[in-house]
This record gives structure tokens, C-alpha cells and sequence, in this order.
């Protein structure tokens, strides 16, 4: 079920209304009905797979009990193993066994030798990479001891298959939400508005934002010879607000949710586009992966307590890793470790940023040095974002050989126009909001102005917004 | 809980409220006239009762805008219609489907007006085109002008499906004649009434509710109107049908012709105008238009194919015929369409001069 749909309008006040019906102390129903609730919202896109998320979340839960009943170490470390070689192995099927069959025969073939490999027709399901990652940090946490082993298998099943993130995040740790489904949760007006906000935010962002941009981004990317290297730094930049209207929205969306069931999940994106180096970038950009990252594979390569050589390598592991988990395609895995490249000045530098916490803070505008920070840092966000939306490192390679070699050929560039316009507005409403949690988020606005504010939203999400019930583009990572 | 539920509707109220402000002023939401059916002739036309006139808008901007009027007949017209015994001028009637019915430009503007202007009002252009209707159903509409406005000439509009329309054997159109096969020839089968959705009625009151439906075109699951990639709709007719849709058209234009013989009568076609935007050649004609071509002469019906007049504009101007995403002909194709009318038809034809009209039909059939 998408957000941005007709069912999930019935659907969620329906949820809503029954779960507060049925009382603030009747915790395990509540969490019955999440995870009915949440298996219907999945099985709405395709049921057979739910059976993957009860596997995961069983075989999870179980490994927990057992990991929870030893104190031998190396009986918890085959139980972790165990938990990896799942969660991995499903991902790792689903979603990369045709690549890999792919690149061993382009391997083979490419040493002269016949290559018959088997290709399956394998249905990548929906949202298979951060509920793993979710499960997956709840093995290894209770492994390392961070949070007590979950006896509750109902709260267990809620958590992973909570319906508001299930199938793009944000990428939950256990220790944040997990017990927040076992205690007892009673219903707050100022969550609920709050939750409200976001959601609308949300919406907008995506509909409106996101889903105008889409076929622009589309047709320039479809149309490699015809078009010119101004129209791709174009198609590029729309890319770059696309996938954060969508991305962006997703989250606001699903943490706006979450706040009306009365959950609190992690911020996900903090206005990344203002970063002023690529560091900050990945701090305000899908953080509940970039700390995931940090947390489960960077800190145990050593992190950066080790030598800079050391440090280096693990920074590059890190961002590659991150690439390939975006997709099974090497024009990702490059953009992955295009990323840990633009890393290493910062590493080798070595100094604290020179710029304050929030860009301009205390100040209207940034001054030159910042601002000239934030073009840089945005424009090899628009480089990096050749590789991610090209569809394969040879077309992402065409693409820069049109940018440098075909910069202008007197097109129409007039269909850009409003589109621009209509993507500037929230960039710009957002730099005057970005302390805040989300753009919306204006409780301290005088209520008559909050509801011409809201009004206003809701009617640009109708004159402006797509309807066509688009899907979103993290749903295929 | 309830304080949260009660200032939520109290706000759900606030915006529906402002909603309808904004879809009634700065961005009015179409409006369309009710639909209507003539029980003794079994026609479509629009209701006479209030709204008389109004304004439909096109797309999320609500741009362009179009007014629409409807006079005492029912009609979308500027104009009141006068029988030939209150007229001193003759009589042209426009018979068509949604292109011509007059809400894609304004109601003194429509294809019926332009006619009029074009021919220096020596005539009087009379509307009685309706959304949809196959060519079967134009013989009802014939009947109609004839009996209550005694027009001298006739001139139908044929998109590219209007032929396979008329077959009932192909599939069902409502509120619309269409003929039927029995035994080695055809029977007609009469329109089907028209039903009246009261929740429709009451629903459409909304501004904001038009506004989804016809600016938004949002169908509430029920599968988006998917806008025509090619801005233009395809001819869907297989080749393999042509023998059939040949007896078809025989069939139909026989009728009209028997039901107005003494009229002009002249079919104007439709150019595939999706190949003429994709290969950016001269298009190839419809089916619909051979096949009428060939089927015309023999009921002494003219024929006008738009096929060159809309190449030769498209490849002088490079503009699209017809609005973005939508595929009716805007205001300046429709003034094209009309002048070609007149061009290829000349003036005589057009005012229904006794020598131009046919004497008796049977006898040039025979």
C-alpha cells in the first residue's frame, strides 16, 4: 500500500480510530493490531512475501531467546552467525543473486570462455533491505549486550513489521523502538498535531516536489544522445530535489505516522542540501543508514581509532558498502565509493568543521565562505548523482561526455521553467525552518497563521501535486 | 482525545471551507451542464434548468478557461435556435461529439460560430453536437434539426472511432443509436435512457469535488484517466474489420441520407494525429476515412478529410492540433477546421443555394 493512495487514506484513520478505541492500557492488542494492520498494508503490495517478514522476524526473535539463555561466547557468536547468514542470505538472494550471476559471467566471458549461467526471474520485495538491517541490529545489540533480549514475541513482530517504516524506513535501532512497544502508550494531542504536520509536510514534498520533477528527470535521462550537457546538469539537479522530495517525504510521512500511534522514530533527513561538507552531508542525509553504517560495519572495521591508512580503508569499506546496499548495480557501488573519496580530505584534514552547528546560524543569509562551502558540497552531490541515477557506469559515463563535450546545443529549455519554480519554494521555506525537525514544524506559529499555513499546503499538494499514486524510489533499494 | 477530534473536524471544516473559496475564485474548478435526454427523438442534450451558463476550466491551473451557455433547446450555443418559418436566412447544423460540442473554446467561438463568422453570417449555425456520439446516433440528431429547424445542410463530425462506435456488435455505447447485425443486414437499436446519478448531482455542488474529478481527473482508484502520451487517441480500428465497418457506414449514411433528402449533408474526418507528432510526416488516413470515402459518393454525402489541412499546419507551424495531454482540437484548430469546411465545400454548399442540394437521393443512388 503507498502512502500516497486512496487505500492507505481509508486505511490509516481506520487503523487509528480502532487502536485508540481499544484503550491506553490494552498494550498487547494495540500491538496485535499493529502487526494485523502492518501485514495488511505489506500483503496489500504482494502477500506472499509477508512470509518473509514472519521468517526473519521469528528467526530473529528466536536467536534473541538463545543469545539470551548463554552466557558462552562462542555459542553467541555461532547464534549472531546464524542471524547474519539469514539476514544477509535473503537479502543477498533476493536482491543480489542476479548480479552476481551477471558480473561472474561478464568475468567469464570477458577471459574468453563460455559462460551458461542460471538467471532467475527474482521479484526484489519491497522494502527487504531495511527490515533486515532492522532485525539484523537487533541480533547484534542483544549480542553486544546493548539492550536485554526480548521475551515478548508480539512486541518482537510489531516492531519489526510497524507498518509506518516497514518498507523504506528510517532503519529503527532496537534499543530506540523496540521499548516503546512494550510499555503502555496513552494518547497525546501534541504528538498527534505534530504527527499531523509531518505527514502533510510529507506529502507535499513528495507530490508536489518529487513527483513534477519525475518525468522531467525521466525524459532527460531516457535520451542520452539527444540531449545536451545544460539539459543533463538540468535533469541532474531535478534528480537531486526528486529523490530528496521523495526520500524526505517517505520519512516525514512515516514519522508523522508513527507520532499518531504514539511513536517516536528517528529524525532521517535534517535538511542536507545546506551541508556545508560531505560529512555533514551524511549526517543530515538518510541518518538512520548512515549511522547503521557507522554503528554495524564502520566502528567494528575500527572506526577511526587506528592509523590513518587504517582509517582511510575503513571510510572507503564503508561508503562501497553503502553503495551496493542502495542496489545491485556497479554504477551504485561506484557512486558508494565516490562518496568515501570526497571523504578523504575531511579525514585528512582532521579538524573540527569551521562552521557552526546549523548553517548561518543566527543569520538570515550564510556568509560567502559558507555559502561557497554549500555550492561545493552540492555540486558533487550533482556529480555523485550522475552514477546513482544513470542506469549502468557506461550511460553515466555518456552522460558526462555530453556535460563536457555537448554543454550547450540551443534546445528548448522553457518546459524547465516551472518545474524550477515550483521545486525552489520548499527549498527556500525550508532554509527559514532549518532548525527544526521538519519544515513544517511550526507549533509555535499564532494558530490563525499555522492554519493559512496548512491551508496553503494542502491546496498547492491539490493545484500542484501529482495524483497518480506514484511509487517511491527508495521502495526498490 | 475528543478535544484532539474535535478541533481536527472544527479544522477539517476550516479547509473545506477555504477550499471551496479557492476552487470558485482563483483557481474555479470546471463546471459542466447536466446531461439530458430527449425522450421523443432519443438525443442527447444538456438540461435547461439552471445552471444556464458557466465556465469549464482545463487542468490543475484551471487554464484555459471556456464559458459555456445553454440555450432553450438544450444546446451549448450563444444563440437561440429558430424554426425556418422564423429565420430569414438558411440553416447549417453542426452535428458532432465532444470536439465540436463547444466546451473546448468559447460558446461564441465553438465550431458552430466559426462557421457563422466564416460565412459572413448569411446563415444561421445551429449546435447540436453532444460528447460521444457515435455516427449511428447523428441520424436521431438529423431527425431532430430536421422536424424543428428544417436545417439545409448538415455537417457531421467523425473522430476515429465514431464508425466502429455505431456497431453494437463492436460493444455498447450509452444513451446512443447504434445498429446491430440481422440476418445479411442491420437493425437499429434505440439509445439507452439516461439515468440520473443523484449523488453525482449533489456531489458535483462541491467545487472542490469538480475540481478533483475534472481539473485533477482523480478517480479514486477507480484507475487514472491515463493522459494520452501522444496527446492524441490512436484509430483503434483492426483492417480486418473494414468489410464490416463498410456495410456499416453504407448502412448509416443510407438512413441519413433517407431521413434528410433534400439536405447537404457533409462528413468531416479526423487526421491521425498521433503519427503526424511521432514520425513528423504527412499522416496516413484513418480507416474511418477511406472506408467513408468510399461509401459517401454513393448516398451523395460529401466528405472533408483533415488529414492535409492538419499536416500542412503542423509542418508550417510545428504547434500541436489540440491541447496538451487532452486531444480535442483547441480554438485555433477548430477555426482551421472550420475554414477548410468552407474552402473545400464552397459558400453554395454551405447556405444549401437550391442548386447545390440533391433532388432525390434514390434516384443517384440508383
Amino acid at each position: 500500500m503507498l502512502f500516497n493512495s486512496i487505500p492507505f487514506a481509508i486505511f490509516l484513520p481506520l487503523v487509528f480510530a480502532v487502536y485508540w478505541l481499544l484503550g491506553p492500557r490494552r498494550r498487547q492488542l494495540q500491538n496485535i493490531l499493529l502487526i494485523i494492520a502492518s501485514y495488511i498494508f505489506y500483503g496489500w503490495w504482494d502477500w506472499r512475501f509477508l512470509l518473509l517478514i514472519a521468517a526473519s522476524s521469528l528467526v530473529d526473535f528466536l536467536i534473541g531467546l538463545g543469545l539470551g539463555k548463554t552466557e558462552e561466547q562462542s555459542r553467541r557468536k555461532t547464534l549472531l552467525v546464524c542471524s547474519l547468514v539469514f539476514n544477509l542470505g535473503i537479502l543477498g538472494f533476493f536482491k543480489y543473486f542476479n548480479f552476481f550471476v551477471d558480473s561472474f559471467a561478464l568475468l567469464v566471458t570477458s577471459l574468453g570462455l563460455q559462460a551458461n549461467m542460471p538467471a532467475l526471474r527474482i521479484i526484489l520485495p519491497v522494502g527487504i533491505s531495511f527490515y533486515t538491517f532492522q532485525t539484523l541490529s537487533y541480533s547484534i545489540d542483544v549480542y553486544r549486550r546493548q539492550i536485554p533480549t526480548v521475551k515478548d514475541p508480539i512486541a518482537f513482530f510489531a516492531f519489526v513489521s510497524f507498518f509506518p517504516q516497514l518498507v523504506a524506513g528510517p532503519i529503527e535501532r532496537a534499543k530506540a523502538l523496540l521499548p516503546q512497544f512494550q510499555k503502555d502508550r496513552s494518547f497525546d494531542p501534541d504528538k498527534a498535531r505534530s504527527g499531523l504536520r509531518q505527514i502533510l509536510w510529507g506529502f507535499f514534498k513528495k507530490m508536489v516536489v518529487a513527483d513534477t520533477l519525475a518525468p522531467h528527470v525521466e525524459s532527460i535521462f531516457a535520451n542520452t544522445p539527444q540531449q545536451d550537457g545544460l539539459t543533463y546538469l538540468i535533469g541532474t539537479f531535478f534528480f537531486a530535489l526528486q529523490v530528496y522530495g521523495d526520500f524526505s517525504g517517505y520519512s516525514d510521512i512515516a514519522i508523522g505516522t508513527a507520532r499518531l500511534f504514539g511513536f517516536n522514530l528517528m529524525q532521517n533527513f535534517a535538511f542536507p542540501y545546506y551541508s556545508r561538507d560531505i560529512g555533514e552531508f551524511w549526517r543530515r542525509w538518510h541518518i538512520s543508514l548512515s549511522t547503521w553504517f557507522r554503528d554495524y560495519l564502520f566502528i567494528p572495521l575500527g572506526g577511526s581509532r587506528c592509523t590513518k591508512q587504517r582509517r582511510a580503508l575503513n571510510i572507503l569499506i564503508t561508503f562501497t558498502v553503502s553503495g551496493f546496499w542502495h542496489g545491485a548495480d556497479w554504477s551504485l557501488v561506484f557512486w558508494g565509493a565516490l562518496h568515501g573519496l570526497y571523504y578523504m580530505p575531511l579525514m585528512l584534514r582532521d579538524r573540527p568543521s569551521p562552521f557552526p552547528e546549523t548553517p548561518a546560524e543566527g543569520k538570515l543569509l550564510p556568509g560567502p565562505r559558507e555559502f561557497l562551502a554549500m555550492v561545493g558540497t552540492f555540486g558533487l552531490m550533482l556529480f555523485s548523482f550522475i552514477f546513482f541515477r544513470g542506469e549502468s557506469m557506461t550511460h553515466a559515463f555518456q552522460i558526462l561526455g555530453q556535460i563536457i563535450f555537448h554543454p550547450f546545443r540551443g534546445l528548448d529549455y522553457s518546459p524547465y521553467y516551472e518545474p524550477i519554480l515550483i521545486a525552489f519554494v520548499p527549498l527556500i521555506w525550508e532554509w527559514g525552518h532549518r532548525t527544526k525537525q521538519f519544515g513544517l514544524d511550526v507549533p509555535e506559529y499564532p494558530a490563525p497563521v499555522r492554519w493559512a499555513l496548512y491551508v496553503l499546503v494542502i491546496a498547492g499538494i491539490l493545484v500542484f501535486g501529482k495524483f497518480g499514486a506514484q511509487e517511491f524510489i527508495y521502495f526498490q533499494f | 482525545m475528543l478535544k484532539f477530534l474535535k478541533r481536527l473536524t472544527l479544522f477539517l471544516l476550516v479547509v473545506t471551507v477555504a477550499l471551496e473559496v479557492l476552487f470558485r475564485t482563483l483557481v474555479p474548478a470546471s463546471q459542466m451542464p447536466r446531461g439530458a435526454q430527449n425522450e421523443a427523438y432519443g438525443i442527447k442534450h444538456l438540461e435547461v434548468s439552471n445552471p444556464r451558463s458557466g465556465l469549464h476550466t482545463i487542468g490543475r491551473l484551471a487554464q484555459p478557461r471556456f464559458r459555456w451557455q445553454v440555450n432553450d433547446a438544450g444546446f451549448n450555443s450563444a444563440w437561440e435556435y429558430k424554426s425556418a418559418t422564423e429565420r430569414d436566412k438558411p440553416c447549417v447544423a453542426v452535428v458532432g461529439h465532444s470536439y465540436v460540442e463547444g466546451f473546448y473554446s468559447d460558446v461564441e467561438e465553438h465550431m458552430a460560430g466559426l462557421l457563422q463568422s466564416h460565412l459572413d453570417n448569411q446563415v444561421e449555425v445551429y449546435n447540436f453536437a453532444t460528447s460521444g456520439m457515435p455516427l449511428s446516433q447523428g441520424r436521431r440528431v438529423i431527425r431532430y434539426a430536421r422536424d424543428n429547424f428544417q436545417p439545409s445542410t448538415y455537417v457531421v463530425f467523425v473522430g476515429f472511432s465514431s464508425l466502429k462506435a455505431s456497431s453494437r456488435d463492436l460493444g455498447f455505447v450509452p444513451y446512443a443509436e447504434q445498429v446491430v447485425t440481422e440476418g445479411s443486414g442491420f437493425k437499429e437499436v434505440g439509445p439507452s435512457p439516461m439515468v440520473v446519478n443523484r449523488n453525482r448531482r449533489y456531489l458535483a455542488y462541491s467545487a472542490t469535488i469538480r475540481y478533483l474529478f475534472y481539473n485533477a481527473k482523480l478517480t479514486f482508484g477507480r484507475g487514472q484517466k491515463v493522459a494520452v502520451a501522444r496527446n492524441v487517441e490512436g484509430e483503434i480500428v483492426d483492417d480486418s474489420d473494414r468489410a464490416y465497418l463498410t456495410r456499416v457506414a453504407d448502412h448509416v449514411l443510407a438512413g441519413m441520407r433517407a431521413d434528410a433528402p433534400e439536405a447537404n449533408i457533409v462528413l468531416v474526418c479526423d487526421a491521425d494525429r498521433a503519427a503526424m507528432y511521432s514520425t513528423h510526416k504527412p499522416p496516413t488516413r484513418l480507416l474511418t476515412s477511406l472506408i467513408l470515402e468510399e461509401v459517401c459518393p454513393r448516398h451523395n454525402v460529401r466528405l472533408v478529410d483533415l488529414s492535409d489541412p492538419f499536416w500542412q499546419e503542423f509542418s508550417a507551424t510545428g504547434r500541436l492540433l489540440n491541447f496538451k495531454d487532452n486531444y480535442h482540437w483547441d480554438p485555433a484548430t477548430s477555426d482551421l477546421v472550420a475554414r477548410v469546411i468552407i474552402e473545400q465545400m464552397g459558400p453554395d454548399f454551405m447556405t444549401g443555394s437550391p442548386g447545390s442540394r440533391p433532388d432525390r437521393v434514390s434516384a443517384l443512388v440508383d
